[in-house]
């Protein structure tokens, strides 16, 4: 009786421990640093997940004509990607979702809404 | 015979107003007649003004509110529904439980575009060859890169000049400096596959059976 308790526990543990482990994280997962200080702590920071985007487009489709192969290389900006820059070009409503105040937080998913 | 005098006075009376008629009595005359029999009668050459009639109602009407007004709010929808944690089970694993993605393109788990326009993509430019690199004195960690894998990803002018010159074993290339994200660390460990996927993955040598 003892022993199956113990079990079960375990069993919770370990469940417990699996799902935490499995967060939404994955390698090539790229917080954009904030360009404006001036609104820290007001929007989550954009994350922009990297497996999405290779499953749908190989590497030198963005790289290097619209993005350097460096964090914090480009200065993405909300005012450039409203201008059609950066992720705009794509995300335009044809060809992925528009960037608009429907889909803010698709991309601003950043747990922390730290400082740039 | 209490009818008959009434009969003989109202024949009086018309045959007065007749011979009134026949001897044209004047506008004045005619009007003081009229006044004597008609009670408002307009001085001649006026009309008397209509009054309004305003009825009053014979009972307080009932109140009726308005029906009401239907705002039919759309419910929130995400733009997207992609449900991206089936999709990112579903892809294929390496020994450490990143995604592995030369194995994700060669079973066809994903088709990625090689343009934004999916009508005009270009063929992706795959070149089939490997690049041996071997430290001096160390056979076993000799290091052999298929260009096959990355060209299906990637263009030469993304690794090509800047980040190897296009001579083998021209670039002194270090662990130490993958490490610090030079060469193969400038995608190794950050999108690509990392170290802790183990050293056979690019010393094949390694990978050898002891």
């Amino acid at each position: 009786m003892m022993r199956c308790r113990l079990t079960v526990f375990l069993a919770v543990i370990l469940a417990g421990l699996g799902s935490s482990a499995q967060s939404d994280d994955v390698l090539g997962d790229i917080t954009i640093p904030r360009e404006d200080a001036t609104s820290a702590g007001t929007t989550p920071l954009a994350v922009f997940p990297h497996w999405k985007h290779r499953m749908y487009f190989r590497c030198n489709v963005c790289h290097d004509t619209l993005f350097q192969m460096q964090v914090g290389a480009d200065h993405i900006t909300m005012d450039a990607v409203r201008d059609g820059q950066f992720c705009a070009v794509c995300h335009d409503g044809k060809t992925a979702f528009e960037v608009g105040f429907d889909t803010c937080e698709l991309c601003h998913t950043a747990v922390a809404s730290g400082s740039p | 015979m209490q009818w008959r005098r009434c009969v003989k006075l109202l024949l009086l009376v018309v045959l007065v107003a007749i011979a009134g008629q026949g001897t044209g009595c004047t506008l004045a005359t005619r009007q003081k007649i009229m006044k004597a029999v008609f009670e408002d009668v307009p001085p001649p050459g006026q009309r008397k003004p209509p009054e309004p009639y305003v009825g009053h109602p014979r009972r307080e009407p009932v109140y009726e509110p308005p029906p009401p007004v239907m705002v039919l709010v759309k419910p929130y929808e995400p733009v997207f529904q992609y449900d991206w944690k089936t999709m990112l089970r579903a892809l294929p694993k390496d020994a450490v439980g990143g995604i592995d993605w030369v194995a994700a393109l060669d079973d066809g788990a994903i088709e990625p575009r090689t343009s934004i326009d999916p009508e005009h993509a270009p063929q992706q430019i795959v070149l089939p060859l490997d690049i041996h690199l071997e430290p001096e004195n160390l056979p076993l960690f000799k290091v052999t890169f298929p260009h096959k894998q990355h060209t299906e990803w990637l263009a030469c002018n993304n690794c090509h000049p800047k980040v190897f010159t296009m001579q083998a074993g021209a670039d002194p290339i270090s662990m130490q400096k993958i490490y610090a994200g030079e060469y193969c660390g400038v995608c190794h460990g950050k999108v690509a596959f990392a170290v802790p996927t183990g050293c056979p993955r690019c010393h094949l040598a390694l990978a050898a059976p002891q």
